[in-house]
């Protein structure tokens, strides 16, 4: 097999166990995700066990990766060169937040089909 | 506390590291959902960065394929919402608002708040720390005060 196609077969793979990874959190379903913004009713901690998990994991692995010369199927990495700490990240931050706590959706679990397919009934 | 599911939570955001962890060895990005969404956007009319539009467009099929794939194994993992205007208007200008702001701060749950915590950024650490605040305050007056939230 070519490394193109296994590059691409590969990133779908990893787009998929995303999504099974949101999907088995509970992210994908808004009630979950208001509840655990409820703070001033019945608070759900679920998704902070969800973040935890994920980032102490990241924090133990990153440093690792990136101490290699190049990913394995790319040149170089690309990461966010931006450093700042300033209004448009302040302001889009903020924006973000309310419209993830008016919906209870954040931009992955809003790509996978959160409508439920049709009962039979 | 309700409805407090602690071993699919931490189930859930193991494979959501592991994913984000094989970007970055694989292809050397960052699992950020809004980065990816946005950088297959810029990417689009240029044409020139073909290996990085085909990975944004290849993860992005995953995702909403992964979403499929649940939703046969596992409706629950998903809810149907009513369809009355007042539900409806709330989404839209919810996603607005998601799209709008993660654009705008560079990042959303994913990208600042698993990715960019993961690599001790402190500004991801900021735009974390304000949505969440956001967002609680949100659901404290869409819900508690105006009931907008069922």
């Amino acid at each position: 097999m070519n490394s193109a196609l296994t590059a691409r077969l590969l990133a779908v793979a990893t787009g998929m166990v995303f999504a099974l990874g949101l999907g088995i959190a509970g992210m994908t379903r808004p009630s979950k995700i208001i509840d655990f913004l409820d703070f001033f009713g019945a608070w759900d901690a679920s998704l902070a066990l969800v973040m935890a998990a994920a980032v102490l994991v990241g924090l133990g692995v990153s440093p690792w990766i990136l101490r290699r010369q190049s990913p394995r199927l790319a040149p170089r990495f690309v990461l966010p060169e931006v450093r700042a700490i300033d209004c448009p990240l302040l302001f889009g931050a903020a924006v973000f937040g309310i419209g993830w706590g008016l919906a209870g959706l954040c931009p992955g679990p809003a790509l996978s089909p959160w409508r439920p397919a049709r009962r039979r009934s | 506390m309700h409805n407090f599911t602690p071993v699919s939570a931490i189930f859930g955001g193991l494979l959501i590291a592991l994913a984000a962890a094989a970007t970055l060895f694989l292809h050397g990005r960052l699992a950020g959902i809004s980065g990816i969404l946005f950088g297959l956007v810029d990417a689009l009319p240029d044409g020139l960065d073909e290996a990085r539009r085909v990975f944004y467009a290849a993860f992005l099929a995953g995702l909403v394929l992964g979403g499929v794939v649940i939703a046969r194994l596992w409706p629950l993992a998903f809810e149907s919402q009513s369809s009355d205007g007042a539900t409806l208007g709330r989404f839209a200008i919810a996603g607005l608002l998601v799209g709008f702001g993660s654009r705008l701060s560079g990042g959303c749950t994913s990208g600042h708040g698993v990715c960019g915590l993961s690599l001790r950024s402190p500004r991801a650490l900021v735009a974390t720390l304000v949505f969440m605040a956001a967002g609680v305050a949100t659901v404290a007056v869409a819900k508690h005060l105006l009931g907008l939230i069922p």
